[in-house]
């Protein structure tokens, strides 16, 4: 396999990160809004919940390391979820699949590179706006976050994206044989919020259910990222949870692949 | 003309409801969807909850109530009126707005009204449930007479039904500047992102910024005030605080609507 088979990607990815820094202001809003909601809504509602209790520890968190968590969580959301919604369904529906077949390229590989601009794009915004952040002193960033251990962080975040965009295709080639699926990729992203620790740290969860959740490939794409940039991950656990990924990533590609065979075959490329 | 009026709903709703037979799938997705998102919320809280016997001042029973308040206006919103919203940008920027302005009838009430979503119908159904749940629980532990829970279960009721007209004035304010910049989504996502203060309790919020939240940027008020009403021992302020949340804000966005008018000129616009 020489380099030029790769040409494309590269030239697609470039180009939707270009796309995507020519809507600067879009871009900046959208992750600022999204980051700053989420962290000012955490703020409240864990410094009620940590005062109420008058623990300093709850879950296995501070409440700095707990305001840590939660700024991470959209930032890393927006890592390894990239803009994948709904653009296979979209193609399914108004027929553009159709010139992607005739490419001499993979679709998934041409999706999963544009994909990984916005991926890639967001770990600069996290960089960035992390940056910024430790200077405000309620949140006390820089004590429970280290550089080398967030850069690790977000790599791990990007290794784990192919996952997340794996399963979207997957639930999203529903559109073959249904008129509407938007609703299974919110239905992704709410279980991904809840089961994944988005919303509230896996070690909340009663101890009995938590060893199932941190091997389901929820917590996979979330908890995981987050809690290496937090530095609360060692290097075994790494590399088992790595493992963890490649596998259900290898199983969610073997079943993908089953129903784009399928999907095909009954695909009349006019649109709905 | 009133009758007019409730004539051309009921139209709406049989137009509806034959549209969305046709997309049954996704019909059933959609009830899938909204079940999910209120079992979601419903466990997030008794997560937090199995951590602190209070947050923000309220104990258990009443933190699902507030919580019931939330899914209820949510489930208003996403039946009545998020569809028809989320057309709105686009209505302007093709300009196809025309069609809704030559009609012989309020345009406004025409563009917010015309499309049900009547898989969320359901789910507004099961809302009620969900507060009918946690009422029960409320009613069990509060002091409360007899007299005053009759009295204030209707006004809880009418004031969540305010403030959900108060988010939809609002949710107004935050699309109709399309009118100026074209794209609507910057001013979207900002909307968005605020509405994730109106799904946690006010009492977790302090100083300037609650007081913030109860007035210029009345996002605590939906859910949390009409809760407050049903709590306090005093009623009155919590009911002031969202009927004059509720004029102000639909006035403004009554007001901005006919500026919009003034200046939008069709598919150029």
């Amino acid at each position: 396999m020489s380099l030029n088979f790769f040409r494309p990607y590269w030239i697609s990815l470039s180009l939707e990160v270009r796309k995507l820094l020519t809507y600067r202001v879009n871009l900046l809003v959208e992750f600022v809004g999204e980051v700053l909601s989420y962290s000012v809504v955490s703020y409240f509602l864990w410094r009620a919940v940590y005062e109420t209790t008058g623990q300093a520890m709850l879950g296995g968190y501070t409440f700095h390391q707990m305001m840590a968590y939660s700024v991470l969580v959209p930032m890393i959301y927006k890592i390894v979820m990239g803009p994948a919604m709904h653009f296979l369904s979209e193609d399914v529906y108004t027929g553009s699949l159709s010139r992607y077949l005739v490419y001499p390229v993979n679709y998934f590989g041409i999706k999963l590179s544009t994909n990984l601009a916005t991926s890639f794009l967001g770990c600069a915004q996290t960089l960035f706006f992390l940056g910024v952040m430790t200077l405000i002193p309620a949140l006390n960033l820089g004590q429970t976050v280290s550089l080398s251990n967030l850069l690790l962080g977000l790599i791990t975040a990007i290794l784990v994206s192919p996952l997340y965009f794996v399963l979207e295709c997957s639930i999203e080639m529903a559109a073959f044989w249904a008129e509407g699926v938007w609703s299974l990729s919110v239905m992704l992203k709410l279980i991904l919020a809840i089961l994944g620790g988005g919303m509230i740290p896996l070690s909340f969860f009663p101890e009995k259910i938590q060893p199932i959740l941190e091997h389901l490939p929820f917590a996979l794409m979330a908890s995981f990222p987050i809690r290496t940039a937090m530095g609360r991950v060692d290097l075994s656990e790494w590399l088992y949870s790595m493992l963890l990924v490649l596998g259900w990533t290898l199983l969610a590609l073997a079943v993908q692949a089953q129903i784009w065979k399928r999907g095909l075959k009954g695909y009349s490329g006019v649109g709905m | 003309m009133l009758l007019r009026y409730v004539r051309l709903y009921i139209c709406f709703v049989r137009f509806s409801v034959s549209k969305s037979l046709e997309f049954r799938i996704d019909f059933f997705f959609s009830i899938l969807m909204d079940l999910l998102f209120y079992a979601l919320n419903l466990y997030f809280y008794y997560l937090i909850l199995k951590q602190t016997p209070h947050l923000g001042g309220w104990t258990r029973e009443q933190v699902y109530v507030f919580v019931s308040a939330f899914l209820l206006s949510d489930a208003i919103m996403m039946t009545v009126l998020q569809r028809n919203l989320w057309y709105l940008p686009l209505l302007v920027n093709r300009g196809d707005l025309d069609y809704y302005l030559i009609r012989p009838v309020s345009s406004l009430f025409f563009l917010s009204l015309r499309e049900i979503a009547v898989n969320s119908s359901i789910n507004l159904v099961m809302s009620l449930a969900i507060m009918g749940w946690a009422l029960h629980g409320y009613v069990q532990s509060c002091d409360h007479s007899f007299v005053a829970l009759v009295l204030r279960i209707p006004l809880f009721f009418l004031l969540v039904l305010l403030g959900t007209f108060l988010m939809y004035s609002v949710r107004l304010l935050f699309l109709l500047p399309v009118f100026w910049t074209q794209s609507g989504r910057g001013f979207d996502m900002v909307h968005w992102s605020f509405m994730k203060l109106a799904e946690r309790p006010d009492g977790i919020y302090r100083g300037w910024f609650r007081w913030v939240l109860l007035t210029i940027f009345p996002f605590a008020v939906a859910n949390s005030i009409p809760a407050r009403a049903l709590f306090d021992r005093n009623p009155l302020w919590p009911t002031l605080n969202v009927l004059g949340c509720c004029a102000l804000f639909s006035f403004l966005s009554f007001l901005l609507w006919r500026k919009c008018l003034r200046i939008y000129s069709s598919a150029s616009s």
